[in-house]
C-alpha cells in the first residue's frame, strides 16, 4: 500500500465515543426513557452494527450520534479533542435512513446535491459533486429523474450517495435496505462493504437481521430492551471480503448463533416466538 | 385535440339542453333568453364597444384583487402554518372576517377607502384571501415530518426548511385554493362593483336587469363573467402543471 | 196544550232559533285572488292600498289583494308573465315602463297613481340652479344608472344642453345619496319630493328643488299590468284601478286615514307618525287628481325625450304602452 492509500485509509474515518449516555423524551403520563447509561466506544474506521429488540433506542442511539438529539444525561465525542460534539449538518456525520427521504420535487442529481447547496455551494460547484457521487453508486444515467421515476433500490442508493457526498469520517446508516427485497439487499450490502473498504470511514449501521450483521459488521453490539443500553458487543473476525451468502462458514455459523442466542436474552419474552425476520 | 373535441362537444350539449328548456316550457325571452338571443346580443355589444369597456375594468379588478389576496394569503398562511401561537391569535379574526357576508361589507369598504379602484380590489382581495390562506397553511403543515428530519439532519436553518421543504411541499395544496381563489375573484369583483362602481360587468348586469330590462343583455355579461372564471381556472391549471414537478 | 205538544213546539222553536239567521240564497260571490307588486319596501306611500284592503274598496271590487315587494326588474316581468288566473298588478314609473316595453316586456299602464313625476333635483338652499344649463360641472348623487331617478336627471340635463359628461355622477347603489348631500361629497342629489327633502329637512338642511315639470315634462308612475291579464279580463284592470282611485281620494280628503290604514299594515310607520304623516302629506301633493286619467301629452313628450335621450328606440309606439280600459267615466 503506498504511503498516500495508508494515510487515506487512516483519516477517512473518526472515533466515536458514548459515556454513560441517556435520553427521555418528554411524554405523558411519564416520561420515555429510550436510552439509559448507553457506554459505547466505536473505533475511527470500523464497520459496526448495532441489533437489537424493536423499540430498544437504536434509532434514537443514531439521532444521537448525528445530533440531532441531545442526550439527558451522559456525553457522546466525535472525534479527539474539544470540538468533538455532533453538531448536525456540519459534513461530519452522513446519515441515511429506512426510506430514501429525498425532495420528491427536485431531480436526482439536485437531491444529491442538497447537502451542499444548503451548506452554500453554488450549483455549478454542487453539480458535478453530485454527479460524480451518483456515478460512483452506480446511478450516474439517473440524474435527471424525478424520485418518482426511480426504483425503491435506485432511490434508496440516491440516498446513500447524497449521505457520502461530503465525504463525511462518520457515516449511519438506519435499517437502510429493510425495505428492499432480500436479493437486492444482499447485493447492496456488497456495495456498501466495498464502498466502506474502498474508503474506511466509521460506519454504524443499525439492522433487525442477524446474517446482514454477521456479514457485513467488525464488532455486532447487542442492545438491551427499552431502555437501551449496551448489552453485548460480540466481535466479528471473519476475512473480507466477505460473500454475499455465509452459509457453510463454521464461523460465521457460530457468530450467528452467538448473536441469536445475546438476542434472545434480551427480548421480552412475549416476542420470543417472532426473534428472525 | 381530443381534449378540444370533447370540450365543443358539452358546450353543444349545454346550448342545445338550454334551448330546449326554453322551448318546453315556453318561458319568455324576459324572463330566460333562449341562447342565440343571448349570443345576437353578444355580438352586437361586442361591435358596439359596450362589452369590452365594461369587461376591461372588471378584468383589471380582479387581476389587482388576485394578485394582492393571494400574495398576502400566502405569507399570512405560512405565518399561520409555523407558528401554532400565530395561529391561535389570529383564526378568530380571519374565520370572523370570512363568516360575515361580504355583500354587506361592501358598501361601508367602498366608503371606508374612497369608493374608487382601489375600494374594489380590496374587496376582491378579500374574498380570495380565506381559501388561499387556508391552503397554505395546511399545506405547510402538511410538510412530510420524514423530509423534515432529514432536513434537519443537513444542518438547515429555518429559512432554508420554509422556502425549500415547506413551500415546495405545499404548492399542490397552494393551487387548490388558487383555483378556488380564482373563481371567488371573479365574484369579488362584481359584489365589490355592485357597492359603487359606475362601471364593469357587475354594473352592467344591473344596468342591463334593472335600467334597460334588457334580460338578453344581462344574459351576456353573466356568460362573459363565466368566461372569464373558466380561462382565469385555465391558467392556473397550466401554471400548476408547469410548477409543480410531481404532477 | 199538551205538555207533550207544549215541549214539541218548544223543540222545534230551539231548532229554527239555534239555526239562525238564514240566509238569502244569493251569498256573496268568492272574492278573486289577486297579487300587487310594489317596488323597494313598505312605506306610509302606499297608504291607498293598505285603505283599499282594511276598508273593503278592494273586497267591493270583488277582488282579494295580497301586496309583495318586489326589485324593479323582477316586478316588470312577474307582472308581465302573471298568468291570467292568478291575476297580478303592479306599481311601476311610466319612463320603466316605456323601456320596458320596447325591450319586449309586454306590460300596459292602465292608471295614472302619481300625476306629478315624483323625482326632483335636490341640494341646499340657494345653490340649486333654475336653469338646467347651470348644472354644468356639479358633482351629482344617484342611486345609479337606471329607474326614474336616472331618466330624470338625463331629462334635465338635456333641457339644459348638457349630457351625462358635462357633470360628475357619484353612484348610490345603496339609495342613501342623502348622506352624500349631507357630507357634502356631492351638490345636489336626485330623489323623490316627498321624500328625500323631508329627511335632510329633519337633519337640519333647508333644500330647494328643481322639478322637471317646466323643463322637460315626464309621466308619472302608475298601476300596469300584463297584456295577457289586460286581453282576457278588461274589466278586472278597470276595478282594481278604480278600487285604488276610491282610496287615493279618501285620503286626499283625510289623511289620517291613510296614515291609520298604512300604521295597521305596517307597524313601524306607525312608530313615525310625525314624520309619516308629513311624507303622506307630501305624497298627496303629487297624486292623481282625476280619478288616475291618463295624461296623453305628458306621455308624448315624455316618449320623445326618452327617445332623443336614447333610453328607448321608438319601435314601439307610445300608444301601445297605455290603455284607457280604467279611465274613469266622465
Amino acid at each position: 500500500m503506498t504511503i498516500e492509500a495508508a494515510r487515506k485509509r487512516e483519516t477517512a474515518g473518526l472515533p466515536v465515543g458514548l459515556d454513560a449516555v441517556s435520553v427521555q423524551f418528554a411524554a405523558s403520563p411519564t416520561p420515555l426513557e429510550a436510552l439509559r447509561g448507553l457506554t459505547l466506544d466505536i473505533p475511527a474506521g470500523s464497520l459496526t452494527v448495532i441489533i437489537g429488540p424493536n423499540g430498544c433506542g437504536k434509532s434514537t442511539l443514531l439521532r444521537v450520534i448525528a445530533g440531532l438529539l441531545t442526550p439527558t444525561t451522559g456525553a457522546v465525542r466525535i472525534g479527539e479533542g474539544t470540538d468533538g460534539l455532533p453538531l448536525a449538518g456540519d459534513g461530519r456525520v452522513g446519515l441515511a435512513f429506512q426510506q430514501p427521504r429525498l425532495l420528491p420535487w427536485l431531480s436526482t442529481l439536485d437531491n444529491v446535491a442538497l447537502p451542499l447547496t444548503l451548506r452554500g455551494a453554488p450549483a455549478t460547484d454542487a453539480r458535478p459533486r453530485a454527479q460524480d457521487a451518483l456515478d460512483r453508486i452506480g446511478l450516474g444515467n439517473a440524474a435527471s429523474l424525478l424520485p418518482a421515476h426511480l426504483s425503491g433500490g435506485m432511490a434508496q442508493r440516491a440516498g446513500l450517495a447524497r449521505a457520502l457526498i461530503t465525504d463525511p469520517p462518520i457515516l449511519l446508516l438506519d435499517e437502510p435496505f429493510s425495505a428492499l427485497d432480500a436479493l437486492t439487499r444482499e447485493a447492496f450490502d456488497g456495495e456498501l462493504q466495498r464502498l466502506w473498504m474502498d474508503r474506511p470511514r466509521t460506519v454504524v449501521l443499525v439492522t433487525h437481521s442477524v446474517s446482514e450483521a454477521v456479514r457485513m459488521s467488525d464488532r455486532i453490539v447487542v442492545m438491551t430492551a427499552r431502555p437501551g443500553s449496551v448489552a453485548r458487543i460480540i466481535p466479528v473476525d471473519l476475512p473480507r471480503p466477505r460473500p454475499a451468502t455465509l452459509a457453510g462458514d463454521g464461523a460465521a455459523a457460530g457468530i450467528d448463533t452467538a448473536t441469536r442466542a445475546a438476542l434472545a436474552e434480551v427480548h421480552p419474552p412475549e416476542l420470543a416466538p417472532w426473534l428472525d425476520r | 385535440m381530443r381534449r378540444l373535441a370533447a370540450t365543443l362537444l358539452s358546450l353543444a350539449a349545454f346550448l342545445a339542453a338550454w334551448k330546449l328548456l326554453t322551448v318546453a316550457t315556453g318561458t319568455p325571452d324576459y324572463i330566460l333568453p333562449a341562447p342565440e338571443v343571448v349570443a345576437e346580443r353578444g355580438v352586437r355589444a361586442i361591435g358596439s364597444g359596450l362589452l369590452w369597456e365594461h369587461t376591461a375594468v372588471t378584468l383589471t379588478e380582479i387581476l389587482l384583487g388576485l394578485t394582492a389576496g393571494a400574495a398576502t394569503a400566502i405569507a399570512v398562511g405560512t405565518a399561520l402554518g409555523k407558528s401554532v401561537v400565530i395561529e391561535r391569535v389570529l383564526s378568530p379574526y380571519i374565520v370572523a372576517a370570512q363568516s360575515v357576508p361580504i355583500l354587506a361589507l361592501a358598501p361601508l369598504l367602498d366608503i371606508w377607502f374612497g369608493g374608487g379602484l382601489l375600494a374594489r380590489v380590496l374587496i376582491c382581495g378579500l374574498i380570495v384571501f380565506f381559501p388561499i390562506a387556508i391552503a397554505t397553511m395546511v399545506g405547510i403543515r402538511s410538510a412530510d415530518p420524514l423530509l423534515v428530519e432529514m432536513f434537519r439532519s443537513l444542518g438547515a436553518t429555518p429559512g432554508q426548511r420554509t422556502a425549500r421543504l415547506e413551500i415546495p411541499s405545499a404548492l399542490p395544496v397552494i393551487f387548490g385554493g388558487l383555483r378556488v381563489g380564482v373563481t371567488l375573484a371573479v365574484i369579488g369583483a362584481v359584489v365589490a362593483e355592485w357597492a359603487g362602481a359606475s362601471s364593469g360587468l357587475g354594473v352592467l348586469i344591473n344596468i342591463a336587469d334593472q335600467g334597460l330590462f334588457d334580460t338578453p343583455l344581462m344574459f351576456v355579461a353573466l356568460v362573459t363573467l363565466a368566461v372569464i372564471g373558466i380561462g382565469l381556472h385555465g391558467l392556473v391549471v397550466s401554471i400548476e402543471r408547469r410548477v409543480i414537478v410531481q404532477s | 196544550m199538551s205538555p207533550r205538544r207544549f215541549t214539541a213546539a218548544l223543540l222545534v222553536l230551539g231548532l229554527l232559533t239555534a239555526c239562525g239567521p238564514v240566509e238569502t240564497p244569493t251569498a256573496t260571490a268568492p272574492l278573486r285572488s289577486v297579487k300587487l307588486m310594489l317596488g323597494f319596501r313598505p312605506d306610509v306611500q302606499f297608504a291607498p292600498f293598505y285603505l283599499a284592503q282594511q276598508a273593503g274598496y278592494f273586497a267591493d271590487a270583488g277582488l282579494d289583494v295580497t301586496i309583495e315587494f318586489k326589485d324593479g326588474a323582477d316586478l316588470m316581468r312577474l307582472v308581465a308573465a302573471g298568468q291570467p288566473e292568478s291575476g297580478v298588478f303592479g306599481v311601476a314609473d311610466a319612463t320603466d315602463v316605456m323601456i320596458s316595453r320596447t325591450a319586449g316586456i309586454p306590460v300596459t299602464y292602465v292608471s295614472t297613481l302619481y300625476e306629478r313625476f315624483p323625482v326632483a333635483l335636490i341640494g341646499p338652499s340657494g345653490t340649486v340652479p333654475t336653469d338646467p344649463a347651470e348644472l354644468a360641472g356639479k358633482r351629482i348623487g344617484t342611486p345609479g344608472q337606471f329607474g326614474s331617478s336616472w331618466h330624470a336627471l338625463l331629462a334635465l340635463l338635456d333641457a339644459g344642453g348638457l349630457s351625462a359628461e358635462d357633470v360628475t355622477i357619484r353612484t348610490y347603489p345603496q339609495f342613501n345619496q342623502v348622506d352624500g348631500l349631507l357630507r357634502g361629497d356631492v351638490d345636489l342629489i336626485t330623489g323623490f319630493r316627498n321624500n328625500e327633502p323631508l329627511r335632510l329637512e329633519l337633519e337640519g338642511m333647508a333644500v330647494d328643488l328643481l322639478t322637471v315639470d317646466e323643463v322637460a315634462p315626464l309621466p308619472g308612475p302608475g298601476l300596469i299590468v300584463g297584456d295577457d291579464l289586460l286581453g282576457s279580463d278588461p274589466g278586472l284592470a278597470a276595478e282594481f284601478a278604480r278600487a285604488m282611485q276610491r282610496a287615493v281620494a279618501a285620503i286626499a280628503a283625510a289623511p289620517e286615514i291613510g296614515f291609520d290604514a298604512a300604521a295597521e299594515a305596517v307597524p313601524a310607520i306607525g312608530e313615525e307618525r310625525e314624520t309619516a304623516l308629513s311624507v303622506l302629506e307630501a305624497t298627496i301633493l303629487l297624486w292623481s287628481t282625476n280619478g288616475g286619467r291618463i295624461d296623453q301629452t305628458a306621455w308624448e313628450s315624455g316618449y320623445e325625450t326618452m327617445v332623443s335621450l336614447g333610453f328607448i328606440d321608438g319601435s314601439v309606439p307610445v300608444g301601445e304602452m297605455t290603455s284607457d280600459v280604467a279611465a274613469p267615466t266622465p
